[in-house]
């Protein structure tokens, strides 16, 4: 059963069309990344998701639920990082948490939760004095509780210290390992990189593409870089690497060639370089980031 | 019951930032020093107390309606407003339970007030007057109080819920809270004297009292005072007048906040 469901979704907010058309399936246990320039509808959907907003046209459907219909039945299954949120007032971390377990109905320790998002020893202050990174700490931990089947997080790493960012990773792999879907948008490349099995790209409030990143490679073609060390510079081995297809060469430095080309072609590239007789001492590949494939897909640094 | 985890953060956060125990206070020491000053004269020397009634009743008309809108018109509107919605929404809270639960909220700190505030006064006028103050005012007044409170708790939460800002929910509150407490007595009379050409009419239509009976101010009145014997709340002995001022404070109590929520549900936050 598929763990989110968008069929045909339209959101517009007066004359502003946010999103169009949306079609799009999350696998159970998949963790989906979501990626976008500003403004690109990516809160939007996220709002669709757990009814902070409803849809112009189309259908949302959550773990088997209308979202629209039952959407505390989604919300019981689902751990939710918002945007733009903020703590209640007068609250400790605390008693967030104790909310959050007795409004599941759960079991658990919150100690232990505010320990697992680094939060362990600040429970007894008050949430609305907690730093912006503290903040997004303890309503993660609130997602949290009760291990929900999925969890759906927008921005999760907003205002995270490197190690808040770290832990922040650790918990999605660890979600994702016990078997949990886990959707989150991010502005962090490297991150949506490390974690995510797929990754959808909205530009515009339409889905550009949505694929794995190294589909996303193969599809857009966007080149990396191979630098290939040689016991010695051969000539010939630089002519037969600028006689291959799709192969530049981008620089000569000393006995060090380095090339520009797409992934499939560097096996080729090395192999002409042996063939023209010169032994390879070392190389280095530098594949294309997930930013230089957002780049290349919505022409926007994220 | 999940609305029940609302309310108690609601009587948490209204006790911790000083709204319940301020409201309180503010309300007992008010009807303390009317029951202080006017107790000797109004309960000793025979007095039934209507004069303290009159005063006490008057004094809950406006504080109760005016402290009712303030802390109502920001319950959802304010968490709506600053993101705290956007936290609670994202547990398996129904909106249904988060306006029900501010709302029990609210209505803890309105009925504590209330009921603190009408003990507070009479025992000290009583104490004053070397005369117990009857039960029966005391029933009327916490009656009057309650059902007051109640009613214009209904209009404030409807509008905040109805409402996404705080600046818009407060200035229609306040607009509600004046309307009306005051307007409403002379609004339908001036009317009707523009309509007959500023010339005073020997009797009112039968509708008036109808119109009159609207405000959840009079419509307490009409309510409560067919069972005492005090004036000062404009009572009728008209049965169908009483009916329907019934209707009216059902409206203001359970419909009007209904029907805000059935459009919360089917808005963006």
């Amino acid at each position: 059963m598929p763990a989110i469901e968008l069929d045909g979704v339209s959101k517009a907010f007066g004359n502003v069309v946010a999103l169009r058309d949306l079609d799009l399936t999350v696998d159970s246990g998949e963790v989906f990344g979501f990626l976008g320039p500003n403004g690109a509808g990516k809160s939007t959907t996220i709002d669709l998701l757990i009814d902070y907003a409803r849809p112009t046209h189309g259908d949302v459907t959550v773990l088997g639920h209308d979202v629209q219909s039952d959407p505390v039945a989604v919300r019981r299954k689902t751990g939710i990082l918002p945007e733009g949120y903020r703590p209640m007032r007068e609250t400790t971390g605390r008693e967030h948490v104790e909310f959050a377990i007795e409004a599941r109905n759960a079991d658990a320790d919150p100690d232990a939760v505010l320990e697992r998002v680094g939060l362990a020893g600040e429970g007894k202050r008050e949430a609305s004095g907690y730093s912006k990174g503290m903040a997004q700490r303890l309503a993660l931990g609130m997602a949290l509780v009760d291990d929900p089947e999925l969890l759906i997080l927008d921005e999760p790493s907003t205002g995270l210290d490197p190690h808040g960012v770290r832990r922040m990773r650790e918990i999605v792999s660890d979600a994702a390992d016990r078997g949990a879907t886990v959707f989150f948008s991010s502005h962090i490349l490297e991150q949506v990189e490390a974690v995510a099995d797929r990754v959808g790209i909205l530009r515009d409030g339409e889905l550009l593409t949505v694929d794995s990143i190294d589909g996303l490679r193969e599809s857009v073609g966007v080149e990396g870089q191979l630098s290939i060390t040689l016991d010695g510079l051969v000539d010939g081995a630089v002519d037969a690497v600028r006689a291959l297809d799709g192969v530049t060469v981008v620089g000569v430095d000393g006995s060090t060639i380095t090339v520009s080309c797409s992934d499939a072609r560097k096996v080729a590239v090395v192999d002409a370089v042996r063939r023209d007789g010169a032994t390879v001492v070392d190389f280095e590949t530098d594949e294309s980031s997930l930013e230089d494939l957002f780049v290349a897909t919505t022409g926007e640094t994220a | 019951m999940s609305w029940r985890l609302v309310a108690r953060q609601g009587v948490r956060e209204s006790w911790r930032n000083w709204e319940l125990p301020g409201t309180i206070i503010a309300f007992a020491l008010i009807f303390g020093l009317i029951g202080y000053w006017t107790g000797p004269a109004a309960l000793g020397s025979g007095n039934d107390g209507s004069a303290l009634f009159g005063l006490l009743a008057g004094t809950m008309l406006v504080l109760v309606p005016a402290t009712a809108v303030t802390i109502a018109h920001d319950d959802v509107a304010g968490r709506r407003e600053d993101g705290r919605l956007r936290l609670l929404l994202g547990q398996p809270i129904s909106r249904r339970s988060i306006v029900l639960g501010q709302y029990l909220a609210t209505v803890v700190t309105i009925v504590s007030a209330v009921l603190v505030a009408v003990s507070t006064g009479l025992f000290i006028a009583s104490v004053r007057a070397g005369e117990l103050a009857p039960p029966e005012m005391a029933a009327t007044l916490v009656g009057a109080g309650v059902l007051m409170g109640l009613s214009y708790l209904g209009i404030g939460i409807a509008i905040s819920t109805a409402l996404k800002t705080t600046n818009f929910s407060g200035t229609l509150a306040f607009a509600a809270f004046l309307g009306f407490t005051f307007v409403w007595q002379v609004l339908p009379r001036s009317l009707l004297w523009v309509v007959d050409r500023f010339v005073d009419v020997p009797s009112n239509p039968w509708w008036l009292v109808y119109v009159d009976t609207m405000s959840p101010v009079l419509a307490t009145g009409r309510l409560i005072a067919p069972g005492t014997s005090y004036e000062a709340l404009a009572g009728t002995d008209d049965v169908t007048v009483t009916a329907f001022a019934g209707v009216v404070l059902c409206w203001w109590i359970v419909v009007l906040p209904m029907l805000a929520l059935m459009r919360f549900e089917r808005t963006d936050l």
